[in-house]
């Protein structure tokens, strides 16, 4: 999925640059200490529309969301639920909701270091051992917080979820996805209490982190394994460095959306070679076409954040 | 009580009264920026409280859950956002380690637990909003702090003022949002106490949130008739108030009613006819009267006053009720009567008047050197150093209750003075170490009692917590292990292995406990005396160790099997059928339990209590 991404790099960063330019000659330059903010758009689909489960707040099938922010931070977070336990009689869903909740309550009670997500992640799961009623499944999981003060990003990824983040054009920040092998990545788990080591189950500690300064018009963007399994990089490019003169939050929500619609279609596509069908080609595999999988996408526009009352 | 439509006329009416005294202030040409306009807040910090149902470093089931916004209301059910407390109804009390009330508490009095909560800003309480998402009705007292006034400690003034109080009764199991007529205050205040009582709930009560709504201006001045008339008003005046008064020695030459009251042809040595009656039995009359009639009695004549000054009567003190009121200087004005202080409840003392760490140690030396039993819960004048005078004054306690003594740092004086005839040791949530707990268990081989529930810095050492018990304490009947995250099923057969006595066990939320090893099997093998078995949370709590339980546990009245996967129907109805004690059965997400299965069982077995807690959707 990465060595497919590469490819469009150069072309969208001539296109970029232009914008680029006019955009700097806007900025006072006394803005470049100040505080940043993020504008958010989140969109997805499900997999099964017609499987007509309760529509839940922050999830998209078995993918599940959060974003959240408190004085010092904005954080974000997907979470994509391991579908196996279906066979077990177990909601996939359940889990990642139940932990990216976890997670949002963490943030917006103030109960994180916004330097460290993976804290956000260790903390999220082990508030899920509190619940009176245990939620039995496993996840993947990607938080990405924006220290506002600081100007950076601090990121924790456990799994094949990711996030990249945009700037003029060129993907300059992203994460690398974790896999035990091909199509299973990292996971959290929480198996059966009186069950065998059938499931796989990763340590939150194993989470991949790293930070990375940003600026006023970078675009960030969080997805599950369902967007960049279907969605090329350089697709993806395309898609968001049109709002990098835009702060309005309709904008950015459109974007997510057509993102997301993006990936959707083409994950049904069967003759489209998608990024997850050429790395199944890589080690061996003859695939074709889209994966169909639950999609979820959070578009994030860094902003300054005196902007926001504007 | 909550929302009544009349309710809300006041208020808007109260808001009009605020506009019109601002125009009128303004036109009389007193300059005042800021209109009395009501002010809302959310409560911002939790800063105080007796007892939670979380972990220390969770955010779920902890009383710091009551500050922001409230975010399950209108929903009614068991969410973790909530603030909830350890209890609920009678089960704690009626447990093998509940224990006894004292003499001469007042009647009135009926806190169990508190909460304090702080604002962002201080204002005069118009109204109090508490969101109750589950089993409300808790809240009995609500107490407004005056900081700016009480600085001055040992002047007498009242730091703290009650608004509002009421008798516990039952209520309907619906959510609300509770709001009392509040007593009118002259002074602005950004702290307020709720204290509560959990006796007729159904389960544990779980408060969302809640909001303080007042002005910056006081009140009467804009408007005196907003409060309305309530009856239980003079209550709340009648309060245990103006103890002082009380315990200090009047002159009561001048006012001896009952000698005005003797026939005239009676001479003054025998001046009151009712102290013809044998000293014992005024004592016995006496012995019926709690503390504050005692005091009131002892002014209406000389010869009562030196029966109600006895120091017999004071064996048992109970200073929790005037918790606002007890200074350390107060405490020496009463020494004189408590020479012979058998048992002490200062629990909660020290935030109403000033604890003098030297004035308290006086009144220990002077009082307290055949002290029994002394309960310290939730006392912040407690450091280390109280501690050290405490355990090496009264040598002889037998029980000591330090629950939620947080503000003490160090226990080593543990390891000075081991108090050898300790049966009773309550350290929940406390920053007990493990080398000064071994001290106390070493030296006290009578220990019966022990809770060490939320105990954090015992967590990594629990193991050996509990191999030292299974050596020493071979008497142990109750044991509160509860949130020990850490404890094993190994560490569990040092004690059901040597404590053959034990009639109470709480290892709730103990998650790391496997069944598969049998352990809950061995422990039903090897204490047939249990009562109270609280498997809370354990998850994998099987049919097989519910059926030893029954088999081997005859006596077994109470039962906690919250959350477990693996039970099955039958095996409950094993448990009901055989265990003729039984009163309580907890099998609140138990999967495999329906709420029919709950339903049919409370008929056939009418005296078992049988609880099944629940959620409806999820809220975010």
């Amino acid at each position: 999925m990465q060595s497919v991404a590469q490819y469009g790099k150069f072309v969208v960063r001539a296109i970029a640059a232009g914008i680029h330019n006019e955009f700097q000659l806007k900025s006072p330059f006394d803005k470049a200490k100040e505080p940043l903010h993020l504008v958010t758009g989140t969109s997805g689909f499900s997999k099964s529309v017609s499987k007509s489960n309760q529509f839940s707040k922050w999830t998209f099938g078995d993918d599940a969301y959060f974003i959240s922010r408190n004085k010092v931070a904005d954080v974000l977070g997907v979470a994509d639920g391991v579908g196996g336990w279906r066979n077990y009689g177990i909601d996939p869903s359940s889990f990642p909701r139940s932990l990216m909740m976890a997670c949002e309550r963490m943030v917006r009670t103030g109960h994180f270091v916004p330097q460290s997500p993976a804290n956000i992640i260790a903390a999220g799961y082990s508030e899920m051992l509190e619940q009176k009623v245990l939620t039995l499944g496993s996840s993947t999981a990607c938080v990405v917080s924006l220290h506002r003060e600081e100007r950076t990003i601090y990121s924790a990824n456990l799994g094949d979820s990711g996030f990249l983040v945009v700037r003029d054009g060129e993907i300059v920040h992203r994460s690398t996805e974790q896999q035990h092998y091909f199509n299973t990545p990292y996971q959290l788990a929480m198996a059966p209490p009186s069950g065998d080591g059938l499931w796989l189950s990763d340590s939150p500690d194993v989470a991949e982190t790293s930070s990375f300064k940003v600026q006023d018009g970078d675009i960030l963007m969080l997805a599950t394994d369902g967007l960049f399994d279907n969605l090329s990089e350089d697709m993806i490019v395309r898609t968001l460095e049109s709002l990098h003169s835009t702060k309005e939050e309709e904008k950015i929500q459109s974007a997510a959306c057509s993102i997301a619609e993006h990936a959707y279609k083409l994950s049904l596509d069967p003759d489209y070679m998608s990024p997850f069908a050429l790395s199944a080609c890589d080690i061996g595999i003859d695939l074709r076409g889209g994966k169909p999988d639950d999609i979820t996408c959070i578009v994030a526009r860094v902003t300054h954040q005196s902007d926001i009352f504007l | 009580m909550a929302r009544s439509p009349e309710e809300f006329n006041e208020l808007h009416a109260h808001i009009l009264r605020s506009v019109k005294h601002y125009t009128t202030m303004q036109s009389k040409g007193d300059v005042s920026p800021v209109a009395n306009y009501l002010i809302r807040l959310e409560g911002q910090d939790v800063t105080d409280f007796s007892s939670q149902y979380g972990s220390e470093s969770s955010i779920s089931y902890v009383a710091s859950n009551l500050a922001g916004k409230p975010c399950v209301f209108p929903s009614y059910g068991d969410y973790t956002q909530t603030c909830v407390f350890r209890t609920y109804g009678p089960w704690w009390k009626k447990a093998p380690s509940g224990t006894k009330r004292y003499n001469g508490t007042p009647s009135e009095f009926v806190s169990e637990d508190f909460i304090e909560i702080s604002f962002s800003e201080s204002l005069y309480p118009v109204r109090l909003e508490v969101y109750e998402t589950y089993n409300p009705g808790a809240i009995v007292r609500i107490l407004a702090c005056d900081r700016a006034g009480g600085t001055d400690t040992d002047s007498g003034q009242t730091l703290w003022v009650t608004l509002w109080k009421y008798k516990p009764k039952p209520c309907p199991q619906e959510p609300r949002i509770f709001a009392p007529h509040l007593k009118r205050i002259q002074f602005t205040t950004n702290l307020i106490r709720l204290e509560l009582n959990h006796h007729f709930l159904d389960y544990y009560t779980e408060l969302d949130g809640i909001k303080l709504i007042g002005t910056k201006m006081p009140p009467e001045s804009c408007t005196d008739t907003y409060q309305p008339a309530m009856s239980n008003d003079a209550d709340i005046d009648n309060d245990i108030e103006n103890l002082e008064d009380l315990l200090t020695d009047h002159n009561t030459e001048d006012t001896c009613l009952a000698d005005r009251l003797t026939p005239l042809n009676i001479k003054s040595s025998e001046s009151c006819l009712f102290t013809i009656l044998p000293k014992e039995i005024i004592h016995l009359i006496l012995s019926y009267l709690d503390i504050k009639d005692l005091c009131r009695l002892a002014q209406t004549c000389r010869n009562l006053k030196m029966h109600c000054y006895d120091p017999y009567l004071y064996q048992d003190l109970n200073l929790q009720p005037f918790w606002t009121q007890i200074s350390s200087s107060r405490l020496l004005l009463i020494a004189n009567k408590c020479q012979r202080l058998q048992r002490l409840n200062l629990s909660w003392v020290g935030k109403g008047g000033h604890m003098n760490e030297n004035h308290f140690k006086m009144f220990l030396k002077e009082c307290c050197l055949e002290l029994q039993t002394l309960e310290l819960s939730c006392c912040n004048f407690v450091g280390s150093n109280v501690l050290d005078d405490v355990i090496s004054i009264c040598s002889n306690l037998i029980e000591l209750n330090l629950h939620s003594c947080t503000h003490i740092e160090d226990f080593s004086s543990f390891k000075k003075w081991p108090l050898p005839k300790l049966k009773r040791l309550n350290l929940y949530r406390t920053k007990i170490d493990y080398t000064s707990l071994s001290s106390v268990i070493r030296a006290s081989c009578d220990l019966e009692h022990l809770n060490l529930g939320s105990c954090q810095l015992l967590n990594s050492s629990i193991n050996l917590v509990l191999m030292d018990l299974g050596t020493y304490s071979k008497k142990l009947k109750s044991l509160d292990l509860w949130r020990m995250k850490s404890l094993t099923e190994d560490a569990l057969s040092h004690i059901y292995l040597s404590c053959h006595l034990l009639e109470e066990l709480d290892i709730g939320w103990c998650v790391d406990i496997k069944s598969e090893r049998d352990c809950y099997i061995n422990l039903a093998k090897n204490c047939k005396y249990l009562k109270k078995i609280f498997l809370t949370a354990n998850r994998t709590v099987r049919d097989i160790d519910l059926r030893m339980i029954a088999l081997h546990c005859p006596l077994l009245e109470q039962l906690d099997i919250l959350g477990t996967r693996e039970v099955t129907r039958e095996a409950i109805v094993f448990v009901l059928e055989s265990c003729r004690n039984l009163i309580l059965l907890d099998v609140s997400f138990c999967l495999g339990i329906s709420s029919s299965d709950v339903c049919s069982w409370r008929a056939a077995f009418p005296l078992v209590t049988i609880k099944k807690s629940f959620q409806n959707v999820s809220v975010t």
